[in-house]
């Protein structure tokens, strides 16, 4: 049926309720802001909130234009996740169905209650959604920074984490990554104030248990990783406190490699179920996947291993620059160029400054996803998208640490004159 | 900005929103054709029994209906009166941190 070109009724109303949605998200973000400035001068972070809005909603008009970049957003799992989310609105509340998917597919849920309150209305008030909550996963991240190393820490995060390119494409996916990114922040902020605190308190235990179920509600096999993240962080935090930071971290390292190498030998013996059903997904051909990796085996101790540190180097490597096969792969060169930047800054600023150990729970975290996401990557594309929750996280160590570099910059300046 | 004046701004806003969104509503055509294209066996289905009579009517691969438009005239007032009033409430406060628990 071919419409004719005029103003129609399912127009105006997306465009009304696309508009609803916006302004909503709009004043959620900013009492977030407002919320959180106490902890870590959030407040004064709206002009990169701002901008990151702008670029999102570029990046999804751009997406929708050039469908040599934008087919990404439509053709894999997104479909699947709209059809899921219409599937799960035309049920009635009362559906037991909401509960389940709300603990195993949380991401779905705030979609589907906008069809069920307001009915279909298109993709776009649904991607307005994942930029708000991934622009709320970027104030939660300044904020800790912020705690960490002051406002001008904060404010670094909150640019880098809003206008990092590959963080503003995902944004406007219907995908997990936005939520699963809340929960992160959600974990970090929690984990950080465990580090700085003598004595356990219920506000971040509170926190840290919502962004688990976030992570576990988005990915369940990450929150394996994020949980084993937090007892590192808890263990750590006592330790360094007795025997000090050096020798406490050096500990916990190597208690941990050791422990992580029994678990590998182990798990074969103990999840084979598990594993096998990993081994089955990581063989699955999946439709859109055009970046694939290498074949790998998971269900022996020597396969795990070798899955764990191949595939961990692939998700801080690839996709390889040099592979430019369609727009969107040219396009995510930007993206892998500056993670790439964002790795050696902080590995150099480390390095020479010193680490501070305010900074080693975020360390941790990412230490254990980078780990938890290599073991079930499938394609570079993927680990693409995976990696944005990295970028998340490394904003934070990345924001105090620039800004003690420029603190010393300024002293040696005042110094010399 | 005072309640009272925030309150007045999201008035007006919202007053703005339902009279653009009756604008359009109001404006679109009450009813309009739509083209379908026809495939070939719709067509030999179509006019088939015409054909074979020799009375085939001069028509294009396409047929014509004419839709009414659906009645929504109240969802879309409804529905610009708030996105009016929400537009205007978060212009009005966002910026501005005295109305926030804190800063």
């Amino acid at each position: 049926m071919v419409d004719p070109p005029s103003m129609t009724d399912p127009w105006l109303f997306r465009a009304e309720v696309s508009l609803i949605v916006g302004a909503l998200v709009v004043i959620v973000l900013w009492r977030l802001m407002l919320g959180l400035d106490r902890r870590g001068f959030t407040a004064s972070y709206g002009l990169p909130v701002c901008a990151g809005f702008g670029l999102r909603l570029l990046a999804v008009a751009v997406a929708a234009a050039i469908p040599a970049i934008g087919h990404k957003l439509t053709t894999t799992d997104e479909a699947s996740f709209m059809a899921t989310t219409r599937a799960l609105a035309a049920l009635p509340l009362s559906s037991s169905k909401w509960l389940s998917m709300t603990v195993h597919w949380t991401e779905v849920i705030p979609w589907a209650l906008t069809y069920k309150v307001i009915g279909y209305c298109g993709s776009f008030p649904l991607r307005l959604e994942q930029i708000g909550l991934s622009l709320a996963a970027v104030i939660g991240i300044s904020a800790t920074a912020g705690k960490v190393g002051g406002r001008r820490a904060g404010l670094i995060a909150a640019w880098i984490a809003a206008v990092e390119p590959s963080s503003v494409y995902f944004s406007g996916l219907l995908h997990q990554e936005s939520l699963c990114m809340v929960g992160e922040a959600l974990l970090i902020a929690a984990l950080v104030d465990a580090w700085l605190r003598d004595r356990p308190a219920w506000r971040p235990v509170c926190v840290g248990l919502l962004g688990l179920g976030l992570i576990f509600g988005t990915r369940s096999y990450m929150a394996f990783f994020a949980a084993v993240a937090v007892v590192l962080v808890l263990i750590g935090a006592a330790v360094c406190r007795r025997v000090g930071l050096s020798r406490g971290l050096a500990g916990l390292t190597a208690v941990a490699v050791l422990v992580g190498f029994a678990g590998i030998l182990a798990a074969p013996h103990v999840v084979p179920g598990s594993l096998a059903n990993l081994q089955h997904q990581l063989n699955l051909p999946y439709p859109g996947a055009n970046l694939p990796l290498p074949h790998t085996t998971v269900t022996n101790s020597g396969g795990l291993l070798k899955t764990a540190v191949l595939r961990s180097i692939d998700l801080l490597l690839r996709p390889f620059p040099w592979q430019i096969g369609s727009a969107a792969q040219k396009a995510a060169v930007v993206g892998t160029l500056v993670w790439y930047l964002m790795v050696i800054v902080v590995l150099v600023l480390a390095v020479r400054q010193g680490l501070d150990g305010r900074l080693a729970p975020v360390l941790i975290l990412v230490a254990c996803e980078t780990v938890g996401f290599a073991l079930t990557l499938v394609d570079a594309g993927e680990g693409f998208r995976h990696r944005v929750n990295l970028v998340l996280l490394l904003a934070m160590p990345l924001g105090v640490l620039l800004d003690r570099w420029w603190r010393a910059r300024a002293q040696r300046r005042s110094v010399a004159t | 900005m005072t309640a009272a004046r925030t309150a007045r701004v999201v008035t007006i806003g919202a007053f703005a929103g339902l009279v653009i969104a009756l604008g359009f509503a109001f404006a679109m055509p009450t009813k309009y054709v739509t083209t379908t294209p026809l495939s070939a066996p719709s067509r030999v289905q179509l006019y088939g029994a015409l054909a074979q009579q020799n009375q085939r009517p001069h028509a294009g691969p396409t047929a014509t209906t004419v839709r009414e438009k659906s009645p929504r005239t109240e969802r879309d007032a409804l529905l610009g009166l708030i996105a009016g009033g929400l537009l205007a409430f978060a212009l009005v406060t966002t910026g501005r941190r005295e109305l926030g628990g804190s800063g």
